[in-house]
């Protein structure tokens, strides 16, 4: 019994990207690559001015985990080893200057021999730009602005069952993000950068208490070559800074959190219609960290214009 | 005559060296004067926010994270009223250890008081799911003077 509905709760997932991803294969439509529009932020799925819908299936591997406590140090947690998430994103155009996207992450968490997996928190995510790129003035470039909120129901470690904690996938916190995005794409070289905020709504009522995470702030910055609609290789860093967690009210001192990352992405187009992308993310060991799991990240993609 | 002298001498410095340093709010401390009352060993003394009581902590096993499989730490808490004296009545002991720089407890497993036995209280169950800074919170009534807590800083490093 135990072996059938652990295939049953496997193969449904399974099942549904291979549908997704041949479907994606099949359908053919004009669009565009410059897959450059707002690569500086933080979403999975970016539509570009002309396309109308569009869906996104990624599949990353996060692994390599190192505790880093509130002093900086190297310590030893005992949860996954490695977790593996699929990432599926659709995006529709609202007007030709904005678009929603709604994503969701199934996720693997695995320890030895032991592994666990469910859906995590799914995420509706908001874009507007206000300054679109021009061919009359290439150095302007995209503005966009970012609001999203992701949901806090999928289990945290504030309720977890499991001694190695595989079944956490969430916060336990709601949160709200807003932002802004810079992009510029129209050259051969492209920069951009992106800064976002992003506040719980409400708390967690746990054992110990009433707990909420701090605001947090996260700023991306990108650079990159790109051939045409071709494809591209970007590079970029990322630092998070949370501000102190509070317990029923009162905030928790050393709780703050710092995190600084490196990502290098390769985007090639398959398709007329079609892009992969190759992204790989690690910890920047020589930059300071705090209450934070360093790891490392490698994520495929495949995104396509419906 | 000076056997006398000699006498208050040695009183005297006695009495100022058992009479100092008790300010601190967790101290280390010998096997209690009334051993025979309590089973536990020395440790640290943990006082109470409330002063209601204080209690000596010793660890049976641990304090230890554990680093391939997770390790069970075990204590003992040895109880002392208002006045210092061995308790004779404890009741309603709960333990909670938790990180304060994430917010978080010890999980699924929780610390388990197995046992009260006149002042002492046998504590099981505790696990430490990773390195770092954690505080244990132990809360009891001790001779009917209500419920108070006292917080104890642990620092796990393995």
């Amino acid at each position: 019994m135990k072996q059938q509905l652990r295939f049953t709760s496997e193969i449904g997932p399974r099942c549904f990207c291979i549908l997704l991803v041949t479907y994606l294969s099949l359908f053919n439509s004009s669009v565009y690559a410059c897959a450059s529009c707002g690569s500086g932020g933080d979403d999975p799925l970016i539509l570009f001015p002309w396309e109308t819908w569009k869906a996104h299936l990624g599949f990353a591997r996060v692994s390599d985990f190192e505790l880093i406590d509130q002093k900086g140090e190297t310590g030893y947690e005992f949860g996954p080893e490695s977790r593996n998430t699929t990432i599926v994103s659709f995006g529709r155009a609202i007007t030709n200057r904005s678009f929603v996207t709604l994503t969701a992450p199934y996720i693997v968490n695995q320890r030895r021999e032991r592994q666990m997996s469910g859906w995590g928190d799914p995420m509706v995510a908001v874009r507007y730009t206000m300054l679109q790129q021009s061919l009359e003035n290439e150095s302007i470039p995209q503005v966009q602005f970012i609001a999203s909120y992701r949901t806090g129901d999928a289990v945290s470690v504030y309720e977890t069952a499991d001694p190695a904690r595989l079944d956490v996938r969430g916060s336990g916190v709601p949160e709200a993000r807003v932002g802004i995005d810079l992009w510029s794409a129209m050259k051969s070289i492209k920069y951009g950068a992106a800064q976002t905020v992003t506040t719980p709504v409400g708390s967690k009522d746990s054992e110990i208490g009433d707990v909420k995470p701090g605001v947090a702030f996260r700023t991306t910055l990108t650079t990159g070559y790109g051939w045409g609609d071709q494809g591209k290789v970007l590079c970029g860093v990322n630092r998070e800074y949370s501000f102190k967690k509070s317990l029923n009210g009162q905030p928790l001192e050393d709780s703050e959190m710092l995190a600084h990352t490196a990502f290098l992405s390769a985007d090639a187009m398959v398709q007329r219609n079609t892009n992969v992308r190759f992204t790989f993310a690690k910890s920047l060991g020589l930059l300071d960290h705090r209450n934070v799991s360093k790891s490392q990240t490698l994520t495929m993609a495949v995104q396509r214009s419906l | 005559m000076k056997l006398t002298r000699l006498f208050a001498i040695v009183f005297t410095l006695g009495a100022f060296y058992t009479g100092c340093g008790r300010n601190d709010s967790v101290k280390n401390e010998g096997p209690s004067a009334d051993a025979g009352s309590s089973v536990c060993g020395s440790g640290e003394v943990a006082f109470a926010k409330g002063k209601t009581w204080s209690a000596k902590i010793h660890w049976n096993a641990g304090p230890k994270m554990g680093l391939e499989d997770l390790l069970e730490n075990r204590f003992c808490l040895t109880f002392k009223n208002s006045g210092e004296n061995l308790s004779s009545s404890v009741k309603n002991v709960t333990v909670i250890a938790h990180m304060p720089a994430h917010g978080h407890d010890t999980g699924r497993e929780k610390p388990m008081v197995d046992s009260i036995k006149g002042p002492d209280a046998f504590v099981s169950n505790l696990y430490f799911i990773m390195t770092g800074y954690w505080e244990m919170i132990i809360t009891a009534d001790v001779d009917g003077a209500g419920l108070d807590e006292a917080r104890v800083g642990i620092d796990i490093r393995d």
